[in-house]
């Protein structure tokens, strides 16, 4: 009677252990790293998620603003392409012209600070240089 | 009387912008640094390159007869003079790789969305006029020649 207990308990025990050095992946958006190896930092993530994801994931409403660039899909593209979009980022980001202006006349909350700029532009620009160094 | 010396006073004025403005920027020829001498562009892409937008994004620009007549040539200098700071396809092999697929990018971008050949350039020279699938072979080219750039 004893001991068929001890097994499930010791198993279910053992199951709880093994889950604790799991590491939690990221639970909201889980595909993260599928095609190349982008990996957004948390800080510049949480700039996106305060100053461009809105308008910039897939379902989001404006075409435009998808065809340009889609967070979601950003680690699905050719190294080529994900080069392309982090160095336009940082481009447009550094020119002034996003997020664009008529926008934040009606969301101030959503525009970036100097600091936030820079830490865009400086983790675009290595990300792109890194995945050309490693070609 | 009065209308023969307004005919002369302009005649005048004409000739002498003449001598004003910069020279135009130099047409040097093929170089050894250029794009379709350096890689593998497909033949129909050399086509359109050349003939859409070679005349101000190389040193191989051919100046119609108007573009050394003032105020005309002032344009076209300062577009052609511009154009190859921004893209020089006769400098290309010397373009560091990051440079090189940036500039591929844009171009995808700028010939898909219409913005380049600027839309003054056909209206004189009908030739360079994209369509649609001129269009798409040029970008399907940028993405297939960056692509290529990774493998190498």
């Amino acid at each position: 009677m004893r001991k068929k207990i001890i097994l499930p308990v010791f198993l279910s025990a053992l199951a709880l252990t093994m889950m604790g050095f799991m590491k939690p992946t990221h639970t909201e958006k889980p595909d993260k790293m599928k095609k190349n190896n982008l990996v957004i930092p948390a800080k510049v993530q949480q700039v996106i998620d305060q100053s461009c994801y809105g308008c910039h994931h897939s379902g989001a409403k404006s075409e435009k603003a998808l065809k340009a660039l889609n967070f979601d899909k950003l680690t699905k593209l050719t190294k080529f392409k994900l080069v392309g979009k982090l160095q336009d980022m940082a481009d447009v980001i550094s020119d002034g012209d996003m997020p664009p202006k008529k926008f934040l006349a009606k969301h101030p909350e959503k525009g970036l600070s100097e600091q936030q700029k820079t830490l865009l532009i400086n983790w675009a620009g290595k990300a792109a240089e890194e995945i050309i160094e490693k070609k | 009387m009065k209308k023969l010396w307004w005919i002369i006073l302009v005649l005048v004025v004409f000739g002498f912008i003449q001598l004003l403005g910069k020279r135009p920027p130099a047409v040097t020829g093929t170089g050894s640094n250029d794009l379709i001498r350096t890689s593998h562009v497909p033949q129909q892409v050399v086509t359109l390159l050349r003939t859409s937008c070679y005349d101000c994004h190389s040193n191989e620009t051919h100046y119609p007869w108007y573009a050394h007549v003032a105020p005309v040539s002032w344009l076209v200098n300062r577009d052609v003079r511009e154009a190859r700071k921004a893209l020089n396809f006769s400098n290309w092999a010397d373009l560091k790789l990051s440079r090189k697929l940036k500039m591929l990018n844009k171009i995808g971008r700028e010939v898909d969305e219409g913005e380049m050949p600027m839309f003054v350039y056909p209206l004189m020279h009908r030739q360079a006029k994209l369509s649609a699938a001129d269009r798409k072979l040029i970008v399907e080219w940028t993405e297939s020649y960056g692509e290529s750039l990774f493998s190498e």
